[in-house]
Parts: C-alpha cells; structure tokens; sequence
C-alpha cells in the first residue's frame, strides 16, 4: 500500500479511537475500547505490522505516525479512567456530605490570658527595645524596703496615702508587710546593683481598700532610671513614649505637680481621657478629660543616700502605673471586679497575645 | 478641702478668671482640684417665714401641717422635717420658686394643700445639711428676701491636698499659691485693734518642758450672751464643710479656715485652779472629748489639764467638761502649736481625724501666732450684737520658750537646669519663682543662691525642694520631653521574670484560661482541703490587720482560690472550666518540716527574691504554676462523648507544656505521691513529677471529700509545678543530636498476659533492659485490658514494637530471632507469656 493510504489509515484509526472513547461511559467499556485499539491483536497492531512493508523515508515515517496515536491513544485512555474513577469516588463521597456550619469548639477549650497579663506582654516589649531589664522583687517585705529606705518615716502622714497590710505576730525588731507598692524594687536593685541602672518591675501589690474602685491586691509597673546626667525631661520623654506605644501616637500626657516622699519633683501623669478623646468629658475620665495613671518624679536624694549612693553624681527618675487601670484603659473593661476570679464567660472574650 | 471663691476674694482678687480657670491652675501647682460646685443664688421667691403652729398631718405619720406666716397672710405648708416647731423662723420657697431644678407649686399632700415648701440647708445650696429644716435667727423679718441674707452665688472647690502640703490647708494658704502663680497681690485678714474694755485674765498658762508645745497663746473674752455668729460666717463656714454652732466655736473654726491654725475655746468657769498646764500624760487614764464618747489616753499623749484634770487633748479634741455652753459667759481662747509627730501618734491611735488633728499632723506655722491671735480678737469684736461682748483681751498672753530660726538654704542654678532639663533657665527665673513664694534672697555669687525659707514651708529642706519649688512655679508642662542617652548593656534581667511569661503563654496555648486571685486566703479553706495545722502546707503567715475574715492568711498553694472560683463558676452554671494561674506560696522562713513530710523540705531551700538579704528571717514565697480543670474535659457534643478529667488527661498535658520548653518525658520521675503528703488528693490518682532530685510539682484528683467539701460532685484535676525549678530544667543547653536517615524499621504487634500486679513501669524496664537486645529500638503500649479468658488477676498489655538496624534492612529471621529472646526474657522476668 502506497504512504499516503497508509497515512490516511492512522488518521482514521484516530478519528474512530477519539469516538469510541468519547462514547465509553464506564470502564469496563473504557476497557474494550483499549483491548480494540491497542490490544494484541487490536487496530494498532494491525498498522504497526504494516511498517516493514516500507523502506527508507516512508517506513520511518510511517513509523513515527503510529507511534504517535499509538502515544495519544495511552494518554487518551489514563485520562479518562481518571476522571471516571473521581467520578465514581465522588458519587461516594456526596453521600457523606459535610455541613460546614456545624458548631466544633466550646468555650472551655480556649486558653486566654489575664487582661494584667496582656498588658504586661506589651509593656515588658516596649520597655525592652528602650533597654530596661526586667526585675522581680518581693511580695511580703520589711518596713525599712517599703517605707523608711524610700523616705517614708514612721509616724509620717505620707503612710496614710497607703493603708497597709502587715503580718502578725512578728516580734522582731522590723515589720514584715505586703508591699504597698513595686518601688520596694528600687530599694532591693540599687543595693544589689551598681548605676547605671535602667530597670522595670512588675507585680502584686497590696493596699487595706477594698470597694468598687479598689482590690486588697492589685498589680503595679514600677519603672527606675539612675544614671549620671538623668534630668526630669527625661522622666517626661519615657513616660510620653511607652504611654504613646501603648495607647498610640495622639496620646495627650500631662504631667501636675504632685508628692510621692521618694520623688522630687513629683508629680502625677495623666492621659487625655482614651474613652471620649479628652474633648467633651465622659463617665470614665468624670468629665474633665483627663485619666489619672501614675505617679512619677525624680528619685529623692534621701532615698540615693539611704543607699549609699552619691546623689550630686548620680540622679534618676522612677514611676509607677497601675497595671489593672492600664489594661482596663487599654481592653474598655468597665468594672474592677472582671480583674478578680472572673468568670469564664468574660475571660472566654480575652487572647493569649497582646 | 472645700474652698468658697467668694471668701477666697478677701484675700487675692481672682474675678477676672473663671472657677474652671482657678481649678486648672491650681491643680497645675500640685493643689489638686477634685470637682467645682457651683452654688446659684437663692430664688427671689424664698423669703423668711414665722411659724405659727405645727401640728402632726392627721394622715400622716410623718409630716407635720404647719401654718406660717411669710408676710402674705398665714397659709397652710406640710413639712416632713423633724426639727420643725413653733415659734421658729425659716426660709419659705412660695409656689413658683425653683428649688434645686424643680418648681414649688401649690399641691395636695394627703388631703391637704401645702403652699410651698419649708428648706433645708441643702435645698437653699447653703451646705450639704438635709436631715431637718433650717432655722434662721427669730431677729429676722418676715418677708425679707433670703438672697438678702445670704447674698452672694459662689463656687465651691473641693481640693485633695498631699501631705505635705499642711500650709495650704487654708484660705490664705490657697490665695498665697494663686497670688504666686498668677502674679497677684495678696491681701492679709484685718487684725486691727479695737479699743474694748479689758477682760480680765483668769487663767494662767503653764508648759511643761518637752511637753510637746511649742508655743501657746490665750485671749480672754467676757459675754452678756451666746448668739449665733453673723450670717456671713455662717455662710462661709458651711459651704467650706464645717456646721456653725455659736459665735465663739465659729470665730474659732473661721480663723482656723482662714489660716490653718486650730483654735480651741474653753468656759473658763469649768477651768479648775484657774490653771492651764500642757504636759505629756504620766500614765494611762480616760477622757470624755467634745463629742461624749470616753478615750484612753497612754503615756506619752500631749495633754491641756486644769488644776485637776484632763480638759483637753493636745491639737486633736477638747473635752466635754470645759467646752463652750448656751450658759457660758466667760470664754479663754487657746492658740498654741504642738509637735506633729505626737499629735498624729494620738489621734491615729484613737481614730480621731479632727480638722485640727489634720493640721497638727501637718505641721502649723508657728510664726504668726501672735498676729493670728490679734485677728481672733478683732473678730470677736466685730461679732456680737451691740452689748453682747462684755470685755476682751487686750493682747494675747503668748508663751513662745524657743522661737525657731528659719532655715537657710542654697540653690545652684546648673543643677536646677540638670535635675529639670530646663537648660535655659535664668537666674531670673529662679529668682522671680522663689520670691513670688515668700521665698528670701538672702545672698548670692556665681549662679548660687541662698534663700531663707518660709516659717510655713515646712515641706522645704534641701536644695531638691526649692528645685521642685522653680519646677512648679515654671509648670512641668514647660519641660521638653526627651529621651535619655543611654550606654548600651544586656541589662540585669531576672529571667525567671521573664520565663514566667512564657509560661503563661504556654498554658494558654494548651487552652487554660488564666485566673488572677487574691493571694490572701482563709485557713478554713486549709481545713476543707484536708490539710492539718501540723501540715506544711498549712498557712504560716497571718496578716495584722486583715480586711474580711476570707482573707486572712498568707496562702501556701493556689488551690484554695482557684477551687472557690471553679465552685463560683459551677454556681453560675459553668461547668469544664480549665483554668491556670501563676502566683506564689508565702511560707515563713523558720517552717518546721518534720521527718513525717520530708518531701516538703524543698520549702526551706528556695524561695528569695533579694539576692542581697542575709537575714534568714524574710518568708519565703515561692513562685507557682497550678491548673485546676473541672468535669467535662469534653463536653458531649454532636460528635463525641463527654469526656471527664482524669490523672492521665492532666499527665499529657503536664508532659506537653514541659515539653514546650525542651524538658522531654526522659528527663522526668514520675513518683506516686506518698500517703499524707498531699492530703486534697485522691490517694490512688495523684503523682509527683521529679528530674532527678529536682522537685516539679505534683498533679492529681481531688479527693471526693475536698471536692464535697467546696460543694463540687464529679471529677476534679489538679496540678501545681514550682515555676523556678521548671525554669532551672528548662534553661539546661541541650543537644539536639545527629541527623541521620536509618534503614526502615520493622514493625511487630505482640501482647503479653501477666499478672495485674505487674504496673507499667517495670513491663516499660524490662523490655528496655532486654539484655541481649540488638534491634529493639522503641514500643509503644496500644491496648490493656482484663478478661475472665485471660485467667484469674492477670491481664493484656499489646505493644507496638520497632525493630531496626543503623547498618541494614532486616530481615523476617533476624527480627523472629530477636522475638523469640525478648519471649524468653519476658517469661523469665515477669511471667509474662504471649497471648
């Protein structure tokens, strides 16, 4: 048979194979069409014998021809065995259909983390990238590390800004109490450590309050800067930072003289009110616009001699916030008592990170 | 402090600034300001009525029917207040008049029509009083318009002073700081010397050497009568919070407010031996004070005595059997100054918070005595009607043994310029600051200034004062914020501090909720968790003074708090609550640990947080992580059972969160906990977690009785680890080790039946010590159970087994080998035989 018949067969085949598979629904059928085309004795066969009847140019022509379909007819079948398998699989599959609205967790299985703890996170971050160490300090303490080291004597009215709680029965020489506040640290730090020191600590403190704007424990930051040259604008530019990290970069700060006996100058930080922005005065900040947050000032020279440091050469800033008021600020929590044993149904709203 | 503008302006003149202005400024000074008040002026239609008759309402058990007269006929007014009568004067709101917001009408009350409304001080903004109406002096005539008598509107500033801030505890302490900010001039009080006739001075004045009394001056005033003070000082000391009484008690409270030094009036006829002696007290005695109750008075305590008893306590309270009376006619006023260190050891002691004992505690000038005693007298003398003063001192008796220099002290500009960062102050500045403060120039030479400080600035005693003093004056807010240069160092963190954050993120993220509880707790608590008072766990630190009975000590675990909040959520219907808290358990540091709880010996070791401290005596307060997890675990749902918490749901969970830090199962002992030693768990499903010697924590089941105890039924978990020594295993470098791929291992099931006896860990040590082992390289347990087939008290344990090569794939013969010597072993060991 001349090439150009035996050419014109191969199409053929082609064209008859390509309907055969298009008419298989099933693979069984699939099956017959590939034992009828490419089986042993099959179409295929049949061409692929003809090869030796031809020399030269033409056999090798001819030969690339049928090893073509005989390719196209393999890809052909592996495809459409394919997709009717998915078919079949997916008609299995459409039985066991999944209501992705189904309701999976329950609120038991949600860790979170105190609203304190959040905002510890963030504090403890920014501190950080300002270079402050972290210092833990303790919770029942001595008079002398609460009160009389941070230029609070005995019998002086200052005692009376913290009702204190003090242990029983201790007859020795010096009260043990709950530390009324964190600067307890700074007694503890700048006797162990040398200036320069850059230093925040946080924790519980203790006060004898207990109403619907005070705990009996609470938790506080204390912040500490002693170095050579530390000025009150420096106090002020620390304090503007974290609070404008935390709160954003609009914050309002304002600093008003105010007397803590282990600053001078001492004075008061209040924030523009984050609630109504400070400007028409709303419930939270009582209608002035401003939120008390934290007392700050100059560390004392008293307090650098009771700890045999030079104060005409060395002079530092200290503050400190409340933490339960920060993170109530910061998360718009309304009422103390969702700081205390709270009950899962608010902690169920709070993250784990900050 | 509530401070009337109207008074104020007898002092500086501040009418071209609002109240709103007034209050910012001085809060800006360090005076806080906590609120204004203001005050508007008394309706026109409120006028002064008689009352006539009053008899009670016939329905009513309460209300009075009265029938007053207020210069437009008699007419029919209900009055709800007690103290009203007969024959009394009062102020009148006709119908129409507004009072505080609403409008008076004509009404029914009962059946019968009230025409109008008698007021109380509080309905006429005159003062907070609201229990009765108010009565007005019987001179008055009816009809006068109340606004007449008490002319002006006025603001109230109520100030919240710091401590040492006693010099301000005045209306000229208050015009001082204002004069100063706002560069006004101040006016003093008139103290001009009015010609009267001479009282006679009946009582002579003693002090007794180191008596506490610095300084005591008295004048003496002779009375026809005791009215009622002018209406202006009533006016005035009611709207600064103080109730007026009688002329004298209110001339002695209005110069008190007016300079900050209490005043105190005694009936000179209950004065024995005609003899005031200041003394402290010898011995402890009692003392009836003005307001009738009997005080203990110790050693020590400043006391006024006649010639034969105690009349007053120093600066805080006088007594009730020399105090001014309707009857009183003869009067001797004390001026005097006491130390303020004892006066506030007295009234603190006995609760007494008197405006005086406010002042003492804050110090009192002790400088102008003499002047303000003058003003006393000039008061007196313009405050009677005609003919009811009789005689008055002509000068004060003033006894003043040691007067007291001012103090002196320098300033250095560039250190004020340093300590403020203020870099371009001026000399001028300071000067100007300081001497608008009453502060005086006394020398100066290259940028040093000597000032000499105030008699009332008591709070000023080292350069660091005045410092403040050119800071306030300057205003804070004028300081540029700047961040500090800084020497760059890793710092000197506390890493535990650090690493207890993580923890809690690590307990979060293994779905327990943080809790934060009071670290006091009540030992009745200790006692429902079974733990004796012989226990170490009992609570050994009791608070002083503690604040309800639930928080009374010190706790030593957190399980007391966190079983309260699991029971409170219960009681609110929140059942499978997880939850986690990190805190610490106070010990003290002399705890006795007896041989019977040598676990617990672990409590004397750690537990500082001063690294410093060498005294033994401080408590220890050791740094725990506890979780408590409640009945379900699971919660049944659409998709599983409930699932209820057991000890090997809390194990997976302990090993999980220590694994997190590195600390893997290998590295950890688990113990069972010995009978007692922790006495709120189940005995039969609680462990101790140890690494070596290193003790973790414990976990378990409460104990059914603990759980019933707090009201709780089911299944409890507990744990609790000692954070610190979590952070010691944690922190240990460790290799992580080669990376190499081996040959596949072969995997083999086998289960063998042995006696229940046998617990897991010496089946998990006798296959990991098979002593001709070869390629055994791990099993996994897969199932356990008991069955009557399996023979009386034995039981099934099937394992997973891998066997591999580092050196080739193995073959089945190599690895039935290996099976056949672990069989015999088995079977040698444990009696153990393949099912």
């Amino acid at each position: 048979m001349p090439l150009q018949e035996l050419l014109k067969a191969v199409e053929e085949c082609r064209a008859s194979f390509e309907s055969r598979c298009a008419e298989a629904s099933e693979v069984r059928a699939l099956e017959e069409v590939r034992v009828a085309f490419m089986g042993r004795k099959g179409q295929l066969a049949g061409l692929r014998a003809k090869i030796t009847t031809l020399e030269g140019e033409e056999r090798k022509q001819f030969g690339a021809a049928v090893n073509a379909l005989q390719k196209f007819s393999e890809q052909q079948l592996n495809t459409r065995r394919r997709d009717m398998q998915r078919v079949a699989i997916e008609a299995e599959l459409r039985k066991e259909c999944r209501d992705i609205d189904l309701p999976v967790s329950e609120r038991n299985e949600n860790g979170t983390l105190h609203p304190v703890s959040l905002m510890r996170q963030k504090l403890q971050d920014t501190f950080a990238k300002l270079g402050f160490s972290v210092l833990e300090g303790p919770d029942i303490d001595y008079e002398d590390f609460n009160f009389n080291k941070l230029n609070i004597p005995a019998h002086h009215p200052a005692r009376d800004m913290q009702d204190t709680f003090y242990l029983a029965g201790e007859e020795q020489a010096e009260r043990l109490l709950l530390r009324t506040h964190t600067s307890n640290v700074q007694v503890h730090a700048l006797s162990e450590h040398r200036p320069p020191l850059r230093v925040i600590s946080m924790g519980r403190c203790f006060r004898c309050d207990f109403d619907l704007t005070h705990t009996p424990m609470f938790h506080q930051i204390e912040a500490f800067v002693v170095d050579e040259a530390i000025s009150f604008a420096h106090l002020k530019g620390t304090i503007d930072t974290f609070l404008r990290a935390i709160y954003g970069d609009g914050l309002r700060t304002r600093f008003r003289p105010s007397y803590f006996p282990f600053v001078e100058p001492g004075a008061e930080v209040d924030i523009g009110c984050v609630a109504c922005a400070g400007r028409e005065g709303c419930r939270v900040c009582k209608h002035s616009g401003w939120l008390e947050v934290g007392g700050c000032g100059m560390i004392h020279p008293n307090v650098f001699e009771a700890m045999d440091i030079d104060s005409e050469r060395y002079s530092g800033f200290a503050f400190g916030f409340g933490l339960d008021r920060m993170a109530m600020l910061y998360y718009g929590i309304n009422d103390l008592r969702a700081l205390f044993a709270a009950p899962p149904e608010f902690n169920a709203r709070l993250p784990i990170f900050a | 402090m509530l401070i009337s503008l109207e008074w104020l302006q007898d002092y500086v003149d501040t009418s071209t600034y609002s109240a709103a202005e007034l209050a910012d400024t001085l809060t800006m000074l360090g005076l806080e300001v906590e609120g204004v008040q203001t005050l508007p002026p008394i309706d026109a239609r409120v006028v002064v009525g008689k009352v006539l008759s009053a008899v009670p309402h016939p329905n009513s058990d309460r209300l009075t029917l009265c029938v007053v007269d207020s210069g437009e006929g008699e007419k029919e007014i209900i009055c709800g207040a007690r103290n009203v009568q007969a024959g009394m004067k009062v102020a009148v709101a006709q119908p129409g008049a507004m009072i505080e917001g609403r409008a008076i009408t004509a009404r029914q009350l009962r059946g019968t029509v009230s025409h109008g409304m008698i007021c109380s001080e509080r309905e006429l903004g005159l003062g907070d009083e609201h229990e009765g109406i108010m009565p007005l002096a019987t001179t008055l005539a009816i009809g006068t318009h109340l606004d007449s008598i008490f002319p002006t509107q006025d603001s109230i500033l109520n100030l919240s002073l710091t401590p040492n801030r006693g010099d301000c505890l005045s209306y000229l302490g208050i015009a001082r700081e204002l004069a100063a900010k706002l560069q006004l001039p101040l006016t003093s009080p008139v103290g001009e010397t009015v010609p009267y006739a001479d009282a006679e001075e009946r009582v002579r004045v003693a002090i007794e050497a180191d008596s506490g009394c610095e300084r005591f001056c008295t004048l003496h005033a002779e009375l026809s009568a005791l009215p009622d003070a002018p209406y202006y000082m009533q006016r005035r000391l009611r709207v600064s919070g103080i109730r007026p009484l009688n002329v004298i008690v209110d001339i002695t409270n209005y110069v008190m407010l007016e300079y900050g030094q209490p005043l105190h009036a005694y009936d000179v006829t209950a004065i024995g031996g005609r003899t005031i002696k200041v003394c402290k007290a010898q011995h402890p005695a009692t003392f009836t004070a003005l307001d009738d109750k009997p005080r203990q008075i110790q050693r020590g305590d400043i006391l006024i005595c006649d010639a034969e008893r105690v009349i007053g306590l120093a600066g805080i309270i006088g007594g009730a059997n020399s105090e001014i009376k309707p009857d009183t006619r003869a009067v001797v006023v004390e001026l005097a100054n006491f130390n303020a260190r004892s006066v506030r050891k007295t009234a603190k002691r006995l609760a007494l918070h008197t405006e005086s004992a406010h002042r003492f505690e804050r110090q009192v000038d002790v400088e102008p005595l003499a002047q303000i005693a003058m003003r006393t007298r000039y008061l007196l003398s313009q405050s009677f009607p005609a003919g009811g003063l009789l005689a008055l001192s002509p000068q004060p008796r003033d006894i003043y043994p040691a007067p007291q220099p001012r103090r002196k002290i320098a300033l250095r500009l560039p250190r004020t310029r340093k300590i403020l960062g203020l870099p371009a102050l001026t000399q001028d500045n300071c000067q100007q600051y300081l001497q608008r403060l009453a502060f005086k120039l006394l020398d100066h030479t290259d940028e040093r200034l000597l000032w000499e400080v105030p008699s009332f600035r008591h709070d000023v005693s080292r350069e660091i004062d005045l410092i403040e003093e050119v800071g306030r004056l300057h205003g804070l807010d004028q300081i540029t914020s700047t961040l500090p240069l800084v020497q760059q160092s890793l710092g000197i963190d506390d890493a535990l501090a650090i690493f207890q954050n993580r923890l809690k993120i690590a307990c979060a993220a293994r779905g327990l909720q943080e809790s934060v509880n009071f670290a006091m707790t009540a030992p009745r608590d200790y006692s429902r968790l079974m733990i004796a008072d012989t226990h170490p766990l009992y609570p050994s630190l009791h608070l002083h003074n503690p604040i309800n009975d639930q928080l009374q000590v010190m706790q030593t675990t957190l399980l007391p708090n966190l079983l309260r909040a699991l029971s409170n959520n219960r009681k609110h219907r929140n059942r499978g609550t997880r939850m986690f808290e990190l805190g610490r358990g106070y010990f003290r540091a002399d705890l006795q640990i007896t041989a019977q709880h040598e676990h617990y010996r672990y409590l004397q070791r750690q537990g500082l947080h001063v690294s410093n401290d060498n005294t033994t005596a401080r408590p220890r307060e050791h740094n725990l992580m506890a979780a408590i997890i409640d009945t379900p675990y699971q919660f049944a749902s659409w998709r599983a059972q409930e699932v209820p918490p057991d000890i090997y749901l809390g194990k997976k969970l302990l090993l999980q969160l220590l694994h997190g830090f590195g600390i893997s199962a290998g590295q950890l002992t688990i113990r069972a906990v010995q009978s007692g030693d922790v006495p709120f768990f189940n005995p039969f499903a609680a462990l101790y977690v140890y690494s070596d010697e290193l003790y973790l924590g414990c976990l378990g089941e409460l104990h059914p009785q603990v759980l019933g105890a707090f009201k709780l039924d089911g299944k409890v978990l507990f744990f609790e680890l000692l954070s610190d020594n979590i952070y010691r295993l944690a922190q240990q470098r460790r290799k992580i080790g080669d990376y190499s791929r081996k040959y596949p291992p072969v995997q083999r099931d086998l289960a063998f039946v042995l006696s229940q006896d046998v617990p897991y860990r010496e089946v998990a040590a006798t296959l990991q010590n098979f002593p001709t082992k070869k390629y055994l390289t791990d099993f996994r347990l897969f199932d356990i159970f008991t069955a009557a087939t399996l023979g009386a008290k034995q039981k099934s344990m099937a394992f997973s087994l891998s066997f591999a090569s580092p050196e080739k794939t193995l073959t089945d013969a190599e690895v039935d080998q290996e099976i056949a010597a672990l069989l015999d072993w088995m079977q040698e060991k444990l009696n153990a035989r393949l099912r």
